[in-house]
């Protein structure tokens, strides 16, 4: 990962160069797609860097999209073809692009998505996105199995995640988790939420760069630590750090929904909602567990759902 | 697990958007690179893994059951024996005892001792720890001095108070009720740069019970209970570098308890005036995830003020009586009884003599009452540093070992004539290791020297098979002593009484004619303890059990009650101690918990005084439940049975009502505790010949809280 001196955003922008004359023209669109049943549209996969885990994702995607163009391979359809931004800085710089869409997100947390929208402004295509956290019903089915029974959970929602609400009491409703929602207000701290969460043996949390930062997740494991409380999340480096467990998924599963998706757009012509990974394993620290007094066993540990073999 | 370096790859590429020129959205915690935080330094064992029977008592239980203090608190544990003689005077055993000395229970607040080194006592009214500034406490049911250090005979007491990380924003407390029941509290925690801190202040009083046995008096039972305790508190954290951390804890207790008349000749109330100062840091070095170093180094003073006049006859502070009475205590006595003193050495008679010549110079003069003013008081001063090392060897090992060096200093005119200092030594190891999945083992040793009284050596040696997943058997031998106290081994008991009127000698001050000296003789106090036991952890009932056969051994004991009038102390006692105990707590979903226990106790000793604290059963139930709307209802019932000993049974019942209200980002929360006696008076018995009763003339009280936090 190497840091430009240059300016970042016009070295990102090289492969659009060619589709310059074309934006220009496409300054009046209003970006909305005109449905084609059946459009087999090009498939360009947007990257943002030359990194080795960029190189891996990118391999498994031209596996599985053998007609899709990497990078510099631009024809001046771009615009109409659909494009695959794989994480953050190639989603933001397509979506700076006038380009026609769709754009489909992976590697992207939802929070980093949702703001990378919010700035991009009316004018950006149209978009979905395969979010890069963990579906919070899994995690919750992931409570369920570890825990035994279907325990008290808190979860803490910042700004950049609120709009998660509706779906986590969807999902506590259908594993039956009393689910305890607590907002993250400006200026708020996180020990003083935890305080007041101390009947939880379950922290559930979701990446939100408000609620969660460098600053404090020293604190929050800690502090949950303490008072023998579990928190479930939101990555494999958290879980080494010192969380109890995670879903997450790997890179083929992810670019095995992202298939599907694509797929499910060229027959239908609609592309579908932002979602959550289908496909996840299961991640435990058998250490804290153990500290923590739980029982872990094969069905937890094995918590998975895994795309159909090619 | 193998699929770690691609998911690297996905946390990588979301690390690309925090690149400096992409400075609009910024970090996503999804690529945040966390070092280990809960390393294997830090992680604690599992209930299934301990050596021994341990009990938790939680800040949550403390709240749901209206736990307003640490005596308290203990009684939710199984086979503790707490015992209340006056409201200032807890009396408190692992599995009773005597109840006249219960020094054999080691307390820790945060590390730092609160057992009393002069006196082998805890103060357990005047702890210097705030009740609200409490995370939890851990006691330990059986010896540790493996763990805990010295005098961790029958059980620990371990406090932990909540981490100035944990805790954000002020905090406030009112309470009030009956028996002018009064208390605020409040705290504040934030942060000063890179240190974290927690502030508190408190101020608690109460009138305690309505009529304590006066020994003054008998048939008098007077309304002179009341406590007034101030408590300060300081706690910060700093985090120096990456790997260094360093805690820092001031601690300030001004306590004034009223307290009864002990003799007739006490014409003012002996009222105590008590004043702690502690100040402890601690510096905790990382050196890698599976090592660690750890040193603490505390001192720890307490002032305690207890003065009285009192009216004597003037004989009795004749310095020939004074000077009869070291030689030949019985002769004293015969005289007093109004006998003729005979059977003594030739030099004995000789004072004696003396003794009456000098009583007849003073005619009738001897026999009129003089009064003047007398005090016990004293200071202690404890300093102390320890040396810790935590190695992990691998998920299977791990060793904790330590050195630690502690002075104590205890000064009375009246105890010991002076000053005595006393040097103690310690070293020790505690080896957890777990050879297979299903079996571990805990092997540890402590040893220690001191000045006063020598060298002792306490290992202990457990293991834990587990049956399965959810059942373990364990079985725990472990020896642990107490070694006496400073008053023990050098008391010079003696009373100047001064400001007399009339005065006995030109100076208007005397020594009273009683005194004790120590021989400096005794040994430590040995208990072995053998456990066989049984812990069951069912997650799917929310359901945890621990429940143990025991059998402890009590050898070299001081039994004594030592008096001015009686100062003997040997180490002829012996007590045994077997029985069963059991321990569950539940925690449903539903919102219910319960927290339940029972302890049956055999106790066969060769000296009364180890069974003047004696219940066959004793059992604890705290049923629990919160609600959604954030009511929340707690019943707690203690029961601990009577003794043949004249030691009535003691049951009581409480209830706590709260409700938590949310008004923009503050927590309004107040509580009601309705408390009440199965009994309005108890009785407990402090000496072969005495029982003190205590009650109150009405068996239910109240105490209503308020408590905000912000």
């Amino acid at each position: 990962m190497s840091s430009s001196t240059k300016d970042p955003s016009r070295s990102r922008r090289w492969w659009l160069t060619r589709a310059a004359g074309a934006a220009l023209w496409m300054v009046a669109q209003s970006g909305v797609v005109q449905a084609a049943p059946r459009d087999r549209r090009e498939l360009v996969i947007a990257v943002s860097d030359d990194g080795e885990s960029t190189r891996k994702v990118v391999a498994d995607l031209r596996r599985r999209f053998p007609r899709a163009q990497v990078g510099d391979a631009m024809s001046p359809a771009t615009r109409k073809a659909l494009v695959i931004a794989v994480g953050p800085a190639a989603l933001r710089a397509v979506m700076a692009e006038n380009i026609e869409g769709p754009v489909i997100s992976v590697f992207t947390s939802s929070q980093v998505y949702h703001s990378i929208l919010e700035s991009a402004g009316a004018r950006r295509p149209p978009s979905t996105a395969v979010y890069a956290e963990p579906a919070p019903a899994a995690q919750l089915r992931l409570v369920n199995l570890l825990f035994k029974r279907p325990v008290r959970t808190t979860v803490v929602l910042g700004g950049r995640t609120a709009f998660l609400e509706p779906s986590l009491q969807r999902a506590a409703a259908a594993t039956k988790i009393p689910l305890t929602v607590e907002k993250y207000e400006l200026d708020d701290s996180v020990s003083r939420i935890l305080s007041r969460s101390v009947e939880s043996p379950a922290i559930l949390a979701i990446p939100d760069s408000l609620v969660y930062n460098s600053d404090n997740l020293r604190t929050v494991l800690l502090t949950t630590y303490r008072n023998g409380q579990a928190v479930i999340g939101f990555s494999a480096a958290l879980v080494r750090a010192g969380a109890l467990a995670t879903t997450y998924s790997e890179v083929e599963e992810i670019n095995a929904q992202l298939e599907e998706l694509v797929s499910d757009y060229e027959s239908t012509g609609r592309l579908p909602e932002p979602q959550f990974p289908k496909y996840f394993r299961t991640l435990i620290n058998e250490d804290v567990a153990r500290s923590l007094n739980l029982v872990v066993d094969e069905t937890a540990r094995h918590f998975a759902n895994s795309p159909d073999k090619r | 697990m193998n699929g770690t370096p691609r998911l690297l790859a996905v946390g990588a590429l979301a690390l690309l958007a925090n690149s400096p020129s992409l400075a609009r959205t910024n970090d996503d915690p999804l690529s945040d690179d966390v070092s280990v935080v809960l390393t294997p330094t830090r992680l604690k064992q599992s209930l299934a893994d301990v050596p021994g029977s341990v009990t938790v008592i939680t800040a949550d239980m403390l709240d749901k059951y209206g736990i307003r203090s640490v005596p308290e608190a203990l009684r939710l544990v199984p086979g503790m024996e707490v015992t209340q003689l006056t409201n200032s005077d807890y009396r408190i055993n692992y599995h009773g005892t005597n109840i006249y000395s219960p020094r054999r229970l080691n307390v820790l607040i945060d590390g730092v001792s609160a057992y009393r080194s002069a006196f082998a006592r805890v103060d357990w009214a005047a702890l210097p720890v705030s009740i609200d500034d409490i995370q939890r406490i851990e006691v330990t049911r059986g010896p540790n001095s493996a763990s805990y250090g010295p005098n961790s005979m029958e059980a620990v007491v371990n406090i932990i108070t909540k981490d100035p990380q944990a805790v954000d924003g002020a905090a406030v407390r009112a309470t009030a009720g009956s028996r002018d029941l009064g208390e605020g509290y409040a705290r504040y925690a934030g942060s000063i740069g890179a240190t974290r801190l927690r502030l508190s202040a408190e101020h608690t009083e109460n009138k305690g019970f309505d009529r304590v046995t006066s020994f003054g008096n008998s048939g008098a039972f007077p309304d002179h209970d009341g406590i007034r305790t101030d408590r300060f508190n300081w706690r910060s954290t700093t985090e120096l570098t990456a790997q260094d951390q360093v805690d820092l804890q001031f601690s300030l207790v001004n306590s004034k308890q009223q307290q009864v008349v002990a003799d007739q000749y006490q014409v003012t109330y002996p009222d105590v005036g008590l004043r702690e100062r502690d100040l402890s840091l601690t510096w905790r070095h990382t050196v890698s995830a599976n090592q660690e170093f750890r040193v603490q180094a505390y001192q720890s003073e307490h002032k305690n003020r207890e003065g009285w006049t009192e009216c004597i006859p003037a004989f009795a502070f004749l310095p020939e009586l004074g000077a009869l009475w070291r030689a030949n205590p019985d002769y004293v006595r015969t005289i007093i009884a109004g006998g003729q003193p005979s059977g003594g050495s030739a030099q004995d008679n000789a004072l004696l003599l003396q003794a009456l010549i000098a009583i007849r110079l003073r005619g009738a003069a001897a026999l009129q009452t003089t009064c003047g003013n007398t005090n016990n008081d004293y200071s202690e001063r404890r300093r102390d540093i320890e040396l810790q090392h935590t190695y992990v060897f691998s998920n299977a090992l791990r060793v904790v070992s330590g050195l630690g060096l502690r002075r104590d200093q205890a000064a009375s005119a009246t105890y010991l004539g002076g000053t005595v200092g006393n040097t103690t030594w310690r070293a020790f190891a505690n080896v957890e290791y777990r050879p297979f999945e299903t079996m571990s083992v805990n092997a540890g040793g402590f040893y220690q020297k001191d000045d006063l009284t020598g060298s002792s050596f306490s290992p202990r040696v457990a293991l834990n098979k587990h049956l399965d997943a959810n059942n373990t058997v364990r079985f725990v031998v472990s020896r642990a002593d107490r070694m006496p106290d400073i008053i023990e081994q050098r008391a010079n008991w003696s009373y100047l009484t001064t400001n007399m009127t009339p005065p006995v000698t030109s100076s208007g001050s005397a020594y009273f004619a009683q005194s004790a000296l120590a021989r400096g003789n005794l040994d430590a106090e040995k208990m072995l303890s053998r456990e066989i036991g049984y812990s069951g952890n069912f997650p799917q009932y929310g359901l945890m059990v621990d429940a143990k056969l025991f059998d402890d051994h009590l050898t070299n004991l001081i039994s004594e009650r030592l008096t001015l009038d009686s100062f003997s102390p040997t180490n002829h006692g012996e007590a045994r101690l077997r029985g069963a105990e059991i321990q569950a707590d539940l925690d449903l979903t539903t919102g219910w918990s319960v927290h339940a226990g029972y302890t049956r106790l055999n106790n066969r000793s060769n000296d009364p005084m180890e069974q003047t604290q004696y219940s066959k059963n004793s059992a604890l139930l705290g049923v629990a439940r919160s609600f959604d709307s954030g009511w929340r209802a707690g019943l707690s019932l203690y029961w601990a049975g009577a003794a043949p000993s004249g030691q009535s049974r003691y049951g009581r019942q409480d209830l706590t009502v709260s409700k938590t209200f949310r008004i923009a980002r503050a927590t309004l929360t107040p509580v009601l505790t309705v408390s009440h006696l199965s009994d309005r008076l108890t009785t407990s018995v402090y000496d072969i010949d005495r029982t003190v009763v205590n009650g109150y003339s009405d068996a239910t009280r109240y105490a209503a809280s308020i408590r905000v936090s912000y």
